[in-house]
């Protein structure tokens, strides 16, 4: 193998040393200036989705949980007022066997209202 | 690319660069600054075109970085960029056939170069194929390694050294009969 360099130096006279530097912050500024606006649209957004999933995540898991224990307590409650309603229909009946002059004392009714709450 | 272990490198640079780190943009610009000129200037033929050919490329590239899924193909993916836009540079702006008069007129004395040497070289080096001076450039020019050549420019590394090969025979016979003195530097 010719494994000899061949001095291609002539061809390679851009950008000379003293400028590179200047070549390299004209690049980067004219890199950077649109790089930041691209930032702020397309990927600003696709960068602030990916940021934002994991919190995302968390809200949509704390809104099933919501969702879950609002159904029990929904659940919960229906049958507390199947109870309220069975406890006043109870209390109904009792006022209207005292009003109809039946031997229970009132004492007893209080008592047994009192048993029933 | 003269650094120990150039994937993980150039890797962590096009991160840093993709969140917008403007430090990691200069450092990635002062890499493959010249290497995108050496690839586009066999392509574009012309020093002046090639400068500007390189430059633009590097900005776009910049600019599109948060494209890049891998950030460690950057280079294959810049020089594609690169051959791209020289090939569309050059159905834009095609001359029927350029004259090395004219070019060696427009070539800039640089750096105490001589353009009449520079300008003999580069003709040279059009006589190669496409793909064999952008390795002999990026190779001789730009002390590439083959490895980082065939990342690149996507061929395998033995395809590289046989370019590399075959591209250093055909010059210094070129040069050889014109009588330019090609200094060999291991």
């Amino acid at each position: 193998m010719d494994d000899k360099k061949i001095d291609l130096t002539p061809c390679r006279p851009w950008p000379k040393e003293t400028d590179f530097e200047s070549v390299v912050a004209s690049v980067v500024a004219r890199a950077s200036a649109t790089h930041s606006q691209t930032l702020s649209f397309w990927d600003g957004l696709l960068v602030g989705f990916r940021r934002l999933a994991r919190p995302m995540i968390a809200v949509a898991a704390c809104l099933v949980i919501l969702a879950w224990s609002s159904a029990l307590l929904r659940g919960a409650s229906e049958s507390t007022a199947t109870i309220g309603g069975a406890v006043g229909d109870s209390r109904v009946a009792l006022m209207n066997w005292a009003v109809q002059g039946n031997t229970a004392s009132t004492m007893e009714m209080l008592a047994v209202l009192e048993g029933l709450r | 690319m003269a650094s120990a272990n150039p994937q993980i490198d150039i890797a962590q640079l096009v991160r840093r660069a993709q969140v917008g780190d403007k430090a990691a943009f200069a450092e990635l610009a002062r890499m493959f600054l010249r290497p995108a000129y050496a690839v586009a200037l066999p392509i574009v033929k012309n020093t002046a075109d090639a400068e500007e050919l390189a430059q633009e490329a590097l900005v776009a590239a910049l600019q599109k970085l948060a494209q890049l899924k891998s950030p460690e193909r950057f280079a294959g993916w810049l020089m594609q960029i690169v051959r791209n836009r020289s090939l569309n540079h050059l159905a834009r702006h095609r001359v029927p056939s350029a004259s090395v008069d004219s070019a060696e007129q427009a070539a800039p004395q640089l750096g105490g170069i001589d353009p009449l040497v520079q300008q003999r070289l580069l003709n040279e080096l059009r006589q190669l194929t496409e793909l064999q001076q952008h390795v002999v450039l990026l190779h001789d020019m730009e002390n590439w390694t083959h490895t980082e050549i065939g990342a690149a420019l996507e061929i395998s590394v033995e395809s590289s050294r046989q370019h590399l090969f075959q591209a250093r025979r055909r010059l210094r016979e070129s040069l050889g009969k014109r009588g330019i003195r090609s200094s060999e530097n291991g």
